[in-house]
């Protein structure tokens, strides 16, 4: 009697775990964010959030069909990848430049390099900096934070709290009522998020803590306002949901925290030296360079291994 | 015999020499028989650019007295038929100095403002030279009373200085009074090296914000040992290339044979590579078979070119020079270290096969070099 | 759950599902063929010595060969024999094995006597002679384990009762049921190989089994009851090496080598058996279970049994099955024909039907790093997939690909399902092949 027995490598059995229910987390994780955005920005935060996350999508299914490679829009990795990009934009971005920013995001930096996994840089970090050179305009003009419904939000400008220089009242940092990119200006949102991460184990804290904590001290060290630097602009987010990004982080725990004490100190040289009021972008893009030497730096040691060429 | 001179140490340097000699002499007397044609083209341009912030003025002299101008104005010229002047005015913007050509009439008023040369922030700082924005000051007799454009904060202030600027120095050219001299801020020694050493190795890197030096970046980055390698060696060739051309330049060369530059330089250049490679050859083999071909490659590397050029643009003393190609070289092993480690991540990447082999290693490049562009700005702020 | 302070070895929790648990052993009856295959142990495998037609006789050697790893094969009934097959064993490598018809007497050889032992080669011969392998799992001929070179310096007995393998629980049975066999196991052992301690590991999800063994040891101070973390795989030898002693057995080298010797628990329970009555080994509690059989439980089953037989015993398919599995989820071969037997290092039979089977298909590595986080010899797999596929031989070995035991873990704990464990295996085989190559 013929018995249709499927045979594989052991073990037999996995985690339920997913790529994608890992991604579907982290589009959780940011949910907050997304609502704190729309309180403040109005609807608009909404519909560019939506054309951002459909264009990522869009890209790369096409880029996956066109070149004839399996398809992996459903590890919705895409689908992050927009939504953090529109989180790091102003809310009255225009639409058609958003766009651009995901096409830089999806095909150049992530999938002409292989697609997840292989890419060695943030695709949200790199179009950011694209955006932010491309079109300064847009990108330094903050919408002031109105509320919800009530559609294109005043066009009122304002700097950021870090490039205006003024004092703001650290509640207003922490709740958002601030100017800003639609996901950094929410603090408490983003906290919401770090927590449901951690408890998911998408994360481990290694490196949004050694993160902060570092510019925390080196601004207190500098002398500025340290409890401000970490209220401010776009370091939260970026710690917690850019930084982290597996594929250009390193490996280990001794790694992530190497990187991360980096991007803290190199944030810090930004923001009090160099001429853009915001270094997050630039520090964790260096950093993603600066990981496979990392990598190479802090292998593990096998249990019991012994130091020879094998 | 013959041979025996070809392949020696001194031959193909005397060949060399020859051959540039000859090179040189032709450029000398083409350049002698072009000059004055060329001065008066220029000359012409000039006057027309100026004559845009200057209606009604037709040709120019310019005024000779430079030591009574006020700080940051860099020449005046006065229109001959006494219509008014026209001032070169630079003042700090949000990177570097922005300089404007500034027409005043004889009522003191200003009559155009043209943004002449500028580094700033594309788009942004673009505006305050749209004339929209800076023909505003059209008609004014000071420079109050102009908002600021929001984001573009600096470089506003840029032409609100220049245009007070060149309103002082019409005081100064219609009055004789020579402008009170400012306490000019020298940079001293060390600090000077510091900001030459983080201007070229973070701010201005020869790979990833000059562009220079693309050809070894992309062909030796691929091990680290190499990357290595190469950058000491052409760290090295910089630094000697430097030591001898910028007194050749300073003492032989002068303002009046600047155009010999290029073609002397490749010559020097040439000369030190072959050197350093016959005497690594002979005193530490190990070495040069490490280097390889890498080491005559460096003769055609365009950055060590761009350095001993630029140490003279830059108006750099002879320590200056030395400390900026030490600070080139350490910028370009940066940028080879950093990107090995790339480029041995990209070895488990899998790109298109159109993309496979240089074309990725450019993006990846690219992604590198825009890393780079945060650190704009931080020797101001790191040096005041 | 493990604390940041814990110094224990990484591991994964998988589910425990130790159904059968409380359930009593229970005999099954003698099947009406058996298939005595050749190769149980880790090495070469035996020669027959008997012929089609022979009658044989329970606890007649079939099997033998004079090579180090190999330990005798002993028949497990009485019959005809009905010729030798050559069968395909599930690890895709060819055998021998002896078919014998049962004539259902159980008639025993004439030779079968309990043995004499007075001395530590004594009791080495009386391993050999009753067929013993490690009942773990693994077949490390257990004359060769209790006769360590440096026998002076080996001091410690250390007892593997972890079961860290999800359904499997035969040997927390043995406990149960053969609690005085395994403290007289361990005594013999003591006292013929000069040994000064004992540590039997178990971990903490069989709280009565603990508390039994502790019971059974009063008295005796030499002997203590470790209770470990009940992660897989705690029951792995040098994981259980160290949780139990704290002692690292270094690459490449035995636990003979630091002063350890690790055995499976059910084994000192089989070697008093076979001391009291001389029977060889030729039986074995097996664990029945998985979702598609109609009666979980222990069988006490005769070698040689075909897996149909076995699964006829306890109730038959509850629904169609389409995974068969020797061994636990994490560490056991898929079996391809259910008419395949039971061999001597079989714990457990498990048959799953399609809704527990996932044909799961590999996405892209994302560099998460669960994998490295999972791996208990602290082992990098992301990065040795990596140089695998780039054929980077001299990363394999740098990153000790060696050392890996294919416990399963990261193949267990990655999102993306990637076939860990298995290229694991083809970076072993292809670094094998590079030095057989050059050599």
């Amino acid at each position: 009697m013929e018995q249709n027995l499927v045979i594989t490598s052991s073990p037999h059995f996995r985690v339920p775990a997913t790529t994608s229910t890992i991604m579907r987390d982290v589009l959780i994780a940011l949910a907050p964010s997304l609502v704190a955005a729309m309180f403040y920005f109005g609807m608009r935060a909404l519909a560019l959030a939506a054309v951002c996350v459909a264009a990522s999508v869009i890209f790369e299914y096409l880029y996956r069909r066109l070149m004839k490679l399996p398809g992996s829009v459903g590890d919705l990795s895409a689908a992050v990848t927009g939504l953090l990009l529109a989180l790091n934009l102003p809310a009255d971005m225009p639409f058609f430049k958003a766009i651009v920013g995901c096409f830089v995001a999806i095909v150049v930096v992530k999938q002409l390099f292989g697609g997840i996994g292989k890419n060695f840089a943030n695709p949200a970090i790199v179009a950011r900096i694209v955006l932010l050179v491309s079109f300064a305009g847009n990108m330094t003009t903050w919408p002031a934070p109105g509320g919800m419904f009530r559609g294109v939000p005043d066009m009122v400008v304002g700097a950021t709290p870090l490039a205006a220089g003024t004092t703001t009242p650290y509640m207003n940092l922490f709740l958002g009522s601030i100017g800003g990119s639609m996901g950094e200006v929410c603090k408490l949102a983003l906290l919401l998020g770090f927590v449901y991460l951690l408890a998911r184990r998408v994360i481990t804290a290694t490196i949004p803590l050694t993160y902060m904590c570092t510019v925390f001290a080196l601004s207190l060290v500098l002398g500025g306002d340290p409890v401000l630097h970490l209220l401010s602009g776009g370091l939260m987010i970026g710690a917690i949901f850019m930084a982290t990004d597996y594929s250009t982080s390193p490996t280990t725990e001794r790694g992530k925290f190497i990187f991360a004490l980096g991007c803290g100190v190199l944030t810090v040289i930004f923001r009090f030296y160099s001429n853009y009021p915001e270094g997050v972008s630039f520090a964790i893009l260096i950093m993603n360079i600066v990981t496979p030497h990392i990598d190479g730096l802090t292998k593990i040691k096998a249990f019991g291994g012994v130091k020879n060429d094998g | 015999m013959m041979a025996k001179f070809r392949d020696g140490l001194v031959g193909p340097t005397v060949i060399l020499f020859l051959f540039c000699a000859v090179t040189t002499l032709v450029l000398a007397f083409t350049n002698t028989a072009t000059e004055p044609l060329i001065l008066q083209a220029r000359q012409e341009a000039a006057d027309e650019t100026r004559q845009q912030v200057l209606p009604g003025a037709d040709s120019f002299a310019e005024w000779e007295d430079a030591e009574s101008l006020p700080g940051g104005v860099e020449a005046v010229y006065e229109a001959r038929n006494g219509t008014g002047y026209v001032f070169t005015s630079a003042a700090k913007g949000y990177n570097g100095a922005v300089t404007f050509l500034i027409g005043v009439n004889r009522k003191g008023e200003v009559t155009g403002v043209n943004m002449f040369e500028d580094d700033e922030t594309p788009g942004l700082g673009a505006r305050v030279g749209e004339d929209s924005y800076k023909d505003q000051y059209v008609g004014n007799t000071d420079n109050e009373g102009v908002d600021k454009i929001q984001g573009a904060t600096l470089t506003s202030n840029a032409l609100k200085n220049a245009v007070g600027q060149a309103l002082s120095a019409y005081q100064v050219v219609t009055t004789g009074t020579p402008a009170p001299r400012e306490e000019t801020k020298t940079v001293s020694g060390l600090n000077a090296f510091l900001i030459i050493l983080v201007s070229v190795i973070l701010v201005d890197n020869y790979v990833l914000s000059k562009f220079l030096g693309i050809c070894p970046f992309l062909g030796v980055s691929k091990k680290l040992d190499s990357a290595l390698g190469m950058s000491v060696a052409v760290t090295f060739v910089m630094i000697m290339a430097t030591a001898v051309t910028w007194p050749i330049n300073n003492y032989l060369l002068g303002e009046r044979y600047a155009y010999l530059q290029t073609i002397v330089f490749i010559l020097v250049i040439a000369s030190v590579v072959q050197f350093i490679e016959v005497a690594l050859k002979k005193y530490m083999p190990a070495l040069h078979k490490a280097l390889g071909v890498y080491l005559p490659l460096i003769t055609t590397n365009c950055a060590v070119l761009g350095v001993t050029l630029l140490n003279i643009t830059e108006s750099y003393s002879f320590l200056q020079s030395i400390v900026n190609s030490l600070g080139a070289g350490l910028g370009f092993m940066l940028a080879m270290v950093l990107f090995a480690g790339v480029r041995r991540r990209m070895e488990s990447c899998a790109p298109p096969k159109s993309f496979d082999g240089i074309p990725i290693t450019l993006v990846a490049a690219s992604i590198l070099a825009v890393s780079f562009l945060g650190f704009s700005g931080v020797v101001d702020g790191l040096f005041g | 759950m493990a604390s940041i302070f814990d110094k224990s070895l990484k591991g994964v929790y998988t589910p425990h599902r130790k159904n059968t648990r409380d359930m009593q052993t229970v005999d099954m009856p003698v099947p009406d063929t058996v298939y005595i295959v050749m190769s149980q142990h880790m090495g070469p495998p035996c020669d027959v010595k008997v012929a089609k037609g022979d009658q044989v006789l329970v606890g007649q050697i079939l099997g033998h060969s004079e090579a180090l790893f190999s330990a005798p094969i002993h028949s497990s009934v009485s019959g005809v024999v009905k010729g030798i097959d050559e069968i395909i064993m599930p690890n895709g490598v060819r055998s021998k094995a002896v078919v014998i018809q049962c004539d259902k007497e159980q008639t025993p050889h004439p030779d079968i006597r309990p043995p004499q032992i007075s001395t530590q080669a004594d009791l080495v011969k009386a391993f050999y002679d009753s067929g013993m392998v490690g009942l773990g799992g693994a077949g490390f001929p257990s004359h060769i384990k209790f006769n360590p070179k440096n026998l002076g310096e080996v001091n410690t007995l250390v007892v593997n009762a972890a079961e860290c393998e999800p359904y499997i629980t035969s040997d927390y049975r043995t406990i149960m049921e053969d609690t005085q066999d395994v403290l007289d196991g361990i005594r013999t052992v003591m006292r013929h190989l000069e040994m000064k301690n004992c540590t039997i590991g178990v971990e903490d999800n069989k709280p009565r089994g603990i508390e039994i063994l502790r019971e059974a040891a009063r008295g005796d101070d030499r002997i203590q009851v470790v209770q470990l973390h009940s992660k897989y795989p705690q029951g792995a030898e040098k994981v259980l090496a160290y949780e139990c002693t704290g002692t690292v057995i270094p690459e490449g080298k035995l636990p003979g080598d630091v002063g350890l010797i690790v055995t499976n628990i059910t084994t000192l329970a089989c070697l008093t058996n076979y001391l009291r009555t001389g029977v060889p080994l030729i039986s074995k509690r097996v664990t029945v279970d998985g979702n598609a059989v109609e009666h979980p439980q222990n069988v006490r089953v005769l070698i040689g049994t075909p897996i149909r037989d076995l699964i006829s015993f306890c109730g038959g398919y509850k629904s169609a099955p389409a995974k068969l599995l020797m061994g636990g989820p994490m560490m056991g071969t898929a079996v391809y024909d259910e008419s395949y037997p039971v061999v001597k290092n079989n714990n457990a039979i498990l048959a799953f039907d399609a809704a527990q089977v996932e044909a799961y298909s590999e996405t892209a590595c994302i560099r998460c790093g669960r994998c490295v986080r999972a791996c208990p010899m602290n082992l990098m797999p992301l990065r040795i997939e990596d140089c695998f596929q780039r054929e980077d031989n001299d990363g394999l070995r740098a990153f000790k690909v060696g050392l890996c035991m294919e416990c399963g873990c990261c193949s267990y704990a990655c999102p993306a399902k990637r076939q860990l464990v298995q290229t694991n295996r083809l970076a072993k085989a292809r670094l094998k092949r590079q030095v057989s190559g050059t050599k």
